[in-house]
């Protein structure tokens, strides 16, 4: 066992015995092997990781990790993880989640976590549908995708959580694939040493209710393009390419928000004083 | 994606590829083995549990016999000709109601690549010493093609309608 | 120089002053009540504005007495009105009587209704032509010299408040200061008609403190560090307060972009080892209810402070209520056991505070602390707070064990918890229900044992004699709690000054009930009155479903917005125990 001892950590030693619940197929499975494979490169112990989620058949990641984790509700992920990370700076901080999660319920709470730029990393499945509760259409879905709850579709024009992100601050902005859990991977080792927010973009099928998405795999190519740092050009660039370039599409340079936290310079029995006539 | 093969400058980058390609083939199957288990097709999570044992056995000569290191390199510093390691069932070709024989053709599949991987270096490096060891890789892994082969022929295709299932997804 | 008349004198005087469009009344009455507390005296001071961001019509109220201070008075002694623009709608605020003196800032003004139907005793200062001929003197700094000399201050109280204030903007500008207030006191010199306060006792340090400062102070005390928040009146004081403070304290406050979001953030800074708060009113407490409850699921101990206004929805910002109790109390979704608390007081803003936060360390629970409005915002000059130092204590799991389960059972319900950091002491927490190492698990056992560890932990804690403040003896008792609690008591100094006839109860742990300790304090008891503000009678359903009230209580309960006075407590007491 001495070869083992002295072997950094492998993704192994970052998934829980916990066995997930997914349905075979679903991208989700790759996503989760795509972090532990990230966070095993990055190499901090599992114990100084924490990963943040709401609810969805994606927001189930953190009990299947080996990390400290937080199931919380329903779209909340990212003021969780943030008001972790504010109070300890020290840990790695992690959220994901889904569509749904994400950009619908928690749609406020993802653009000012952009603006905010704290130091997070966020992994969204995006399966351009709600898989928990047996598909209805998310912010992501096409106009036309019929649905029990929505017959014939929504007819309204999907969100574009990219151009969101880089508008609204995001100091990474990068998309993948699930079927490529190694790229996937680099792509989240890149986004938790980058400072300040990263947004990850997964491309995520579920198979149960969009089987259709099952083709991505035909479909997503590597972006023709170099990162950038330029906003703008990057968020026209994912306006008009067609959804599916792989790869980071966008390197900020803002620094990350973080104020000081743990240095107390007064005694609070100090503040007694000012309470006198 | 590039070939890898040309790129294998030594001994020790080879084991590096061959382990992880085993192991990640043994957690792989390991993964989908716990997959179909979790939603009651035992059938084919024996199957898959199997295969990973054979994988694990493998990846522990790998290390035992030859010397290779169980630390894995950064994940974007292997460059294998697909999206995964050649030897791996993608995730996305799974399906809850597979049956024996879908599942152990993805599985001849994975192992004719994994054969292909080791023969294509093999053919192509200038090292004698790499030659004789991925010729040695690429036997067992026929060995493992040919160990697949004879257990497809104990189970039948799938009928039509494979994937019908009555009953509508849960939601929670 | 003038000083204040000497006279008979009175023990408590109640002076409002009003004034519109940025006339500083409200500076000038807060100059007044603190000097006044200089002096020894103790006080209370409420505002009432209208609705205009600024220049609106604003009044301010100060109490002022010899004794403790515990309720708006129920008449005005002291009316100055620097002008009279829009004066009309403090009626119902202001209630004059024949006795009352009005002090018109302006010459020949013609005086509102509210006024001259109460027949008062009327004085002019003419504050236009006094300011116009003493270069820099400004009316509302006249007006403090008038009405400080009318109560009997000592000029020297408010000579030095002024200089002090002025330091900054050099010597020129405290010598007018000091001008004008001598202005004032010269004018008051000549009039008549309301005695100035005796001497006040010497009786030991007097604090200056609003219930909102009193209530982040007293989390402060408790050992927050970390809160997250949404600006809503009649919290936003407490954030204020905090935010700096906060800063030097070693800790934080992060505005957040909606309530949803502070409650969550606090969550997860209270899941990485701070002591958290929030702090928000009614509409506020309403989107935090479903995190609320992942709180109780996952024993994250946070601290939601709830200062409350007149609801229901955006309702009267400005007035307070005690309408919210059933939200807070059941406002979660599921069986979800937490805990929710009362101050009783503006100093008990403070202990209550501290003490929410001991509660919800110690038992890995959320506390929402109901306060309101006419705590937070108002002013009191109180007794110095002593300063309980409870041991406030999360127990945490530091060397989790290999077989570390996170809601462990335990005898008292309470489970160690590992921070993150601590090697094997990985978990998730989950709103989802879970077994004893945080797993989900929606098996009834898990479901049973966990809902009971929970419900275990709160209801075998050891809540002392902090439930309730229970006072006086005999066979009548009022059960009551927040700041209806003031007015009661006041009401009761008067009818019952011995405490021999009726015993006052005001409930400062709302959530869980204690039946027990509330029929041990009404042991013997005839008749009972429950006292309260709120037009569904709130508490008094709560007292009858959870606490076991007797059958037969009665009850005295109407909405905001206007605060109770001890009159009307008293004249309701009067018929009740006659
Ligand atoms: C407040 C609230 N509303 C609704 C739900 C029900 N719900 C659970 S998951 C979900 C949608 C999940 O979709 P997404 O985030 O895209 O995740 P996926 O399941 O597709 O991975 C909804 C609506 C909930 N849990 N909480
Ligand atoms: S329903 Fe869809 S998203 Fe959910 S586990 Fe199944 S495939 Fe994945």
């Amino acid at each position: 066992m001495t070869v083992e001892a002295a072997c950094p950590l492998t993704a192994r030693d970052y998934k829980s015995d916990y066995k997930p619940v997914w349905c075979p197929g679903c991208g989700d499975f790759s996503v989760l092997l795509a972090i532990t494979k990230a966070l095993a490169e990055v190499g901090r112990p599992p114990e100084e990781v924490a990963v943040v989620s709401g609810i969805g058949c994606s927001s189930r990641v953190p009990a299947y990790t080996n990390c400290y984790g937080f199931h919380g509700v329903h779209g909340r992920a990212l003021p969780l993880a943030t008001g972790l990370k504010l109070t300890r700076p020290d840990l790695l901080v992690l959220a994901a989640g889904g569509d749904g999660d994400g950009y619908s319920i928690g749609g406020n709470h993802f653009m000012h976590a952009c603006r905010r730029n704290v130091d997070l990393t966020y992994v969204v499945m995006d399966n351009q549908v709600y898989g928990m509760t047996k598909g209805q259409p998310s912010p992501t879905t096409s106009p036309e995708w019929d649905s029990a709850l929505v017959p014939g579709g929504t007819g309204l024009r999907p969100f574009h959580p990219l151009v969101i992100a880089l508008a609204a601050g995001a100091n990474f902005v990068a998309r993948s694939f699930s079927g490529d859990p190694n790229g996937t991977a680099e792509l989240i080792v890149e986004a938790i040493r980058h400072p300040g927010f990263s947004l990850i973009e997964v491309l995520s099928p579920c198979v149960t209710f969009r089987p259709e998405e099952r083709e991505w795999a035909k479909q997503v190519h590597p972006a023709p393009v170099e990162p950038t740092d330029d906003r703008g050009r990057a968020a026209r660039r994912v306006l008009t390419d067609d959804g599916f370039n792989i790869g980071v599409l966008y390197r900020g340079r803002r620094r990350p928000y973080q104020p000081p936290f743990g240095q107390a310079q007064v005694e609070v029995a100090e503040f007694e004083a000012e309470f006198l006539p | 994606m590039n070939p890898p093969k040309a790129a294998i400058a030594d001994r020790a980058e080879l084991l590096a590829y061959a382990y992880a390609m085993e192991n990640e083939a043994a957690e792989r199957y390991q993964d989908l083995a716990d997959q179909m288990f979790a939603c009651n097709n035992d059938d084919v999570a024996e199957l898959f549990a199997r295969l990973a044992a054979i994988e694990a056995k493998h990846a522990k000569e790998l290390v035992e016999v030859h010397g290779a290191s169980p630390a894995p390199m950064a994940p974007g510093a292997y460059r294998w000709d697909s999206l995964e390691s050649p030897e791996n069932l993608p995730f996305a070709e799974m399906h809850y109601l597979m049956v024996p024989h879908q599942a152990l053709q993805l599985a001849l599949a994975a192992e004719r690549r994994a054969l292909l991987f080791y023969r294509d270096i093999a053919e192509q490096t200038d090292s004698d010493d790499i030659r004789a060891l991925a010729s040695e890789f690429a036997a067992e892994e026929a060995e493992h093609v040919r160990i697949v082969e004879e257990w497809l022929e104990r189970y039948p295709p799938a009928d039509n309608g494979w994937d019908e299932d009555m009953d509508p997804p849960m939601s929670h | 120089m003038a000083e204040a008349r000497q006279t008979e004198g009175r023990d408590t005087l109640t002076v409002a002053m009003i004034g519109s469009g940025g006339s500083g009344v409200m500076t000038a009455a807060e100059i007044l009540i603190r000097a006044a507390a200089r002096a020894g005296y103790y006080g209370l001071m409420t505002k009432s504005f209208g609705p205009q961001i600024r220049g609106g019509e604003a009044a301010a109220f100060v109490v002022l007495s010899t004794a403790p201070v515990e309720a708006p008075s129920d008449r005005v002694d002291l009316l100055f009105a620097i002008d009279w623009q829009n004066a009309g709608r403090f009626a119902g605020e202001l209630p004059l009587d024949a006795d009352s003196l009005v002090v018109s800032g302006q010459v020949d003004a013609e005086l509102p209704s509210i006024v001259t139907d109460a027949a008062p005793r009327i004085a002019e200062v003419d504050l236009k032509s006094l300011t116009r001929s003493h270069k820099g003197t400004r009316p509302n700094m006249v007006a403090l010299g008038v009405t400080a000399a009318l109560a009997g201050l000592p000029r020297a109280a408010v000579a030095t408040l002024i200089d002090e204030r002025l330091a900054g903007k050099g010597e020129a500008a405290m010598q007018q200061g000091t001008a004008a207030i001598d202005l004032g006191y010269e004018e008051a010199a000549a009039m008549t008609g309301v005695d100035g306060l005796t001497a006040a006792g010497d009786d030991g340090e007097r604090w200056i403190i609003s219930g909102n400062q009193a209530a982040g102070f007293g989390a402060l005390r408790g050992g927050v560090r970390f809160a997250a928040a949404y600006p809503i009146t009649p919290a936003t004081e407490i954030l204020e307060w905090l935010a700096p403070r906060l800063q030097k304290a070693g800790g934080l406050l992060m505005q957040a972009e909606d309530e949803l979001a502070s409650i969550n953030m606090i969550i997860g800074g209270s899941f990485g080892g701070a002591a958290v708060l929030t702090a928000t009113s009614g509409p506020g407490l309403a989107l935090m209810s479903e995190s609320i409850g992942l709180a109780v699921a996952a024993e994250i101990p946070i601290l939601v402070i709830d200062v409350m206004r007149g609801g229901p929805s955006t309702g009267i910002p400005t007035k307070s209520e005690q309408s919210d109790l059933n939200i807070a109390v059941h406002g979660l979704h599921g069986d979800a056991p937490h805990i929710v608390t009362a101050p009783m007081s503006i100093a008990d803003c403070l202990f209550t505070a501290q003490w929410s936060t001991h509660l919800a360390e110690s038992m890995q629970v959320p506390v929402i602390m109901l306060s309101d409005q006419s705590f937070g915002q108002a002013l009191g000059v109180v007794e110095k707070p002593a300063d309980v130092a409870f041991a406030t204590r999360r127990l945490l799991a530091e060397e989790p064990a290999e077989d570390y389960l996170r809601y462990a059972l335990t005898a008292n319900g309470v489970s160690p918890m590992a921070l993150p950091g601590t090697a094997g002491g990985q978990y998730t927490a989950d709103g989802l229900e879970h077994s004893q190492s945080g797993l989900p698990s929606s098996m009834a056992a898990d479901h049973n044992e966990q809902l009971e560890k929970r419900l275990h932990k709160v209801t075998a804690f050891d809540y002392g004699d902090h439930w309730a403040r229970v006072e006086g003896g005999g066979d009548a008792a009022i059960v009551t709690w927040g700041s209806a609690t003031g007015p009661v008591r006041e009401a009761l100094r008067r009818l019952d000054p011995g405490g021999e006839r009726v015993r006052l109860i005001a409930i400062r742990l709302l959530s869980p009930a204690q039946p027990r300790q509330l029929a041990e304090a009404l042991a013997g008891c005839e008749r009972i009155m429950v006292v309260e503000q709120s037009q569904g009678a709130q508490f008094f359903g709560h007292l009858k479903a959870q606490f076991d009230l007797p059958a037969g209580a009665d009850l005295f309960s109407r909405p905001g917005p206007q605060p109770f006075r001890p009159a009307e407590i008293t004249a309701m007491l009067e018929e009740w125990l006659s």
